[in-house]
C-alpha cells in the first residue's frame, strides 16, 4: 500500500539549549521520543503534527543518574536501557512493569515517558509510578519545575504541561518494600487488560503502609484509599474478617464509579485483592 | 528531507519525506529486499532490522529519527564473519526459515549472540519473542539459536589459539 506524506516541520535539536528555543519558537510542538505509540496507532497514513521536535539526537536527556536516595531518568532513555541500568535498584513492581512492555523491539526504541505522557490512554508504567511517589520534572526556556506523577494529568485527562513545556526527566525514589506485585491479567495489548499494583511494607509483624491500585483497560484508575487506611497497623497474615472488610471495601468502591464495570471484571478484582492480602507474611 | 545515516557500514544519504517509514525507504529507495514489510504495527515483527546495535522495528520508525544512526539488515549481516557461523548453526539444527522471516530472526539470533556467547534457553525466547511467523516451532528455533552459539564459540576459541 502506499502512504501519504502530509509533510511536517521537523525540528532535530542536537542538544537541549537547542531544544528549548525550538521548544519556544514553536510551543506547539510534538516532542517524539521513541514514537512508538504514534507510529503503530496509523498503520494506513503517516500524520504528524505540523511541527515536530525529535529528541533523539540529545545526550543530555538520553542519561540515568543514580544517587543513595533516587534515580532519575531522561526523557531519551529507552525502556531496555532502563531495564539494563536498573536491574538490581529499581523497584521490583516497576522492573516488572517495565518488562512486560511490548517486545525487546519495542522497548529498545520506546521511552518511559512516553508510556506514561501519552493523552487519551493509561499505559503499563503510570500505575506503578503513582504508587511509588515518582516525580516528574517539566521544563521549558528559563525554568523548570517538579511535579509528582498524580498531578501530570488533569481531571479531564489532558496533560498538564503546558504549550512550550515538556517533560524532561523523572525521579524514581528508592523504597524498600517488603512486598511488591504487579500483575496483567488479560490481554497483553492492554485493551481488556487488568493491571493490578500492590506494594506493602511491614514492620515486624504489622502493616505499616500498603498501596495499591488497579487500571481498566488502560482507561480508569481505582486507587481506594480507605483500603489502605484500614490495613495500616493491621497484623499479618491477615484474618479472614480483615480480608473480607477490605473486599467489601473495594466492592463499595467499584460500585461508586462513573465508568462501567461488567461482573466479570469485579470478579477478577476480588480475586487478585484476595491473593495479594493472602500472601502477606511477617518478614523473617 | 535529506537524511544522512549508515547502512551495513556505509554512509548513505537519501532524500524522502521525513515521515516515510524506514522499511520503506529500506526496501524502496535502497533496494534491502531482505526487510519484510507486513502490519506495520510493530506487531509481526519481520520488519525487524539492527539500529545502533539495537534491535528495533523498522515499520514503526520515521525518516527523520535515522538521522545519524548506523542500520543493519541481513544484507549486511552476510558481510560479517559471524554470519557463516549463525547459518551453519541454523543448518545443522534443520531449521529452515521462510523468506518472510528470515532476515529479522537472523537478526535477531546475531544481537542475542553479541551480547551473551552463551544465551540461556529464557534469553533466547525473550529475544526472538517478537516476531510472529508460523513457518517453524519455537522449539526448533531456540534450538537452531544454540546450535548458532556453540559454533560461534568453537570458531572464536580456535581463531584465539
Amino acid at each position: 500500500m502506499s502512504e501519504k506524506y502530509k509533510s511536517s516541520n521537523i525540528y532535530l535539536p542536537g542538544n537541549l539549549p537547542d531544544l528549548l528555543s525550538a521548544l519556544k519558537a514553536h510551543p506547539e510542538a510534538l516532542i517524539f521520543n521513541g514514537g512508538t505509540a504514534l507510529m503503530a496507532a496509523q498503520p494506513q497514513f503517516i500524520h504528524l503534527p505540523v511541527d515536530v521536535i525529535s529528541i533523539s539526537g540529545i545526550r543530555e536527556l538520553q542519561r540515568i543518574t543514580r544517587t543513595e536516595r533516587y534515580m532519575e531518568v531522561g526523557c531519551g532513555v529507552t525502556i531496555s536501557k532502563i531495564l539494563e541500568v536498573g536491574r538490581h535498584i529499581l523497584p521490583k513492581a516497576l522492573y516488572t512493569a517495565l518488562q512486560l512492555i511490548g517486545t525487546p523491539q519495542i522497548r529498545n526504541q520506546a521511552t518511559v515517558i512516553g508510556n506514561i505522557c501519552t493523552p487519551g490512554r493509561i499505559y503499563n508504567a503510570y500505575p506503578v509510578m503513582l504508587l511509588l511517589d515518582v516525580r516528574a520534572e517539566i521544563r521549558r526556556q528559563g525554568g523548570s519545575r517538579w511535579i509528582p506523577i498524580s498531578r501530570l494529568y488533569n481531571p479531564d485527562g489532558t496533560l498538564s504541561i503546558s504549550p512550550g513545556e515538556f517533560l524532561s526527566r523523572i525521579r524514581v525514589p528508592y523504597e524498600r518494600w517488603t512486598s511488591e506485585c504487579y500483575q496483567i491479567l488479560g490481554s497483553s495489548a492492554l485493551d481488556g487488560a487488568l493491571i493490578f499494583c500492590g506494594l506493602t511494607r511491614l514492620q515486624k509483624e504489622f502493616i505499616n503502609e500498603t498501596r495499591l491500585i488497579f487500571l481498566f483497560q488502560g482507561q480508569n484508575l481505582l486507587r481506594d484509599k480507605e483500603i489502605e487506611n484500614f490495613l495500616n497497623g493491621k497484623k499479618v497474615p491477615l484474618s479472614g474478617k480483615d480480608k473480607k472488610i477490605c473486599l467489601e471495601y473495594i466492592q463499595n468502591s467499584i460500585s461508586s464509579q462513573e465508568w462501567p464495570i461488567d461482573r466479570f471484571e469485579k470478579e477478577r478484582v476480588l480475586l487478585i485483592l484476595r491473593d495479594y492480602l493472602s500472601q502477606l507474611y511477617p518478614e523473617e | 528531507m535529506k537524511i544522512q545515516f549508515t547502512l551495513n557500514n556505509k554512509e548513505i544519504e537519501v532524500d524522502v519525506p521525513p515521515e516515510k517509514r524506514l522499511v520503506n525507504i529500506l526496501r524502496e529507495d535502497l533496494n534491502c529486499l531482505s526487510v519484510k514489510k507486513s502490519c506495520l504495527r510493530g506487531q509481526c515483527g519481520i520488519c525487524s532490522v539492527i539500529m545502533d546495535n539495537n534491535l528495533v522495528y523498522s515499520c514503526l520508525i520515521p525518516a527523520f529519527f535515522v538521522a545519524g544512526s548506523q542500520i543493519m539488515t541481513l544484507e549486511g549481516l552476510m558481510e560479517t564473519k559471524e554470519y557463516s557461523a549463525l547459518s551453519k548453526g541454523f543448518e545443522d539444527a534443520s531449521c529452515r526459515l521462510c523468506h518472510s522471516c528470515i532476515g529479522s530472526r537472523y537478526l535477531a539470533a546475531f544481537i542475542l549472540l553479541e551480547r551473551s556467547t552463551r544465551p540461556s534457553l529464557e534469553e533466547i525466547k525473550q529475544e526472538t519473542n517478537g516476531i510472529h511467523c508460523q513457518c517453524i516451532d519455537k522449539n526448533s528455533l531456540y534450538r537452531a539459536i544454540q546450535t548458532a552459539s556453540r559454533k560461534r564459540e568453537r570458531k572464536f576459541r580456535v581463531r584465539k589459539v
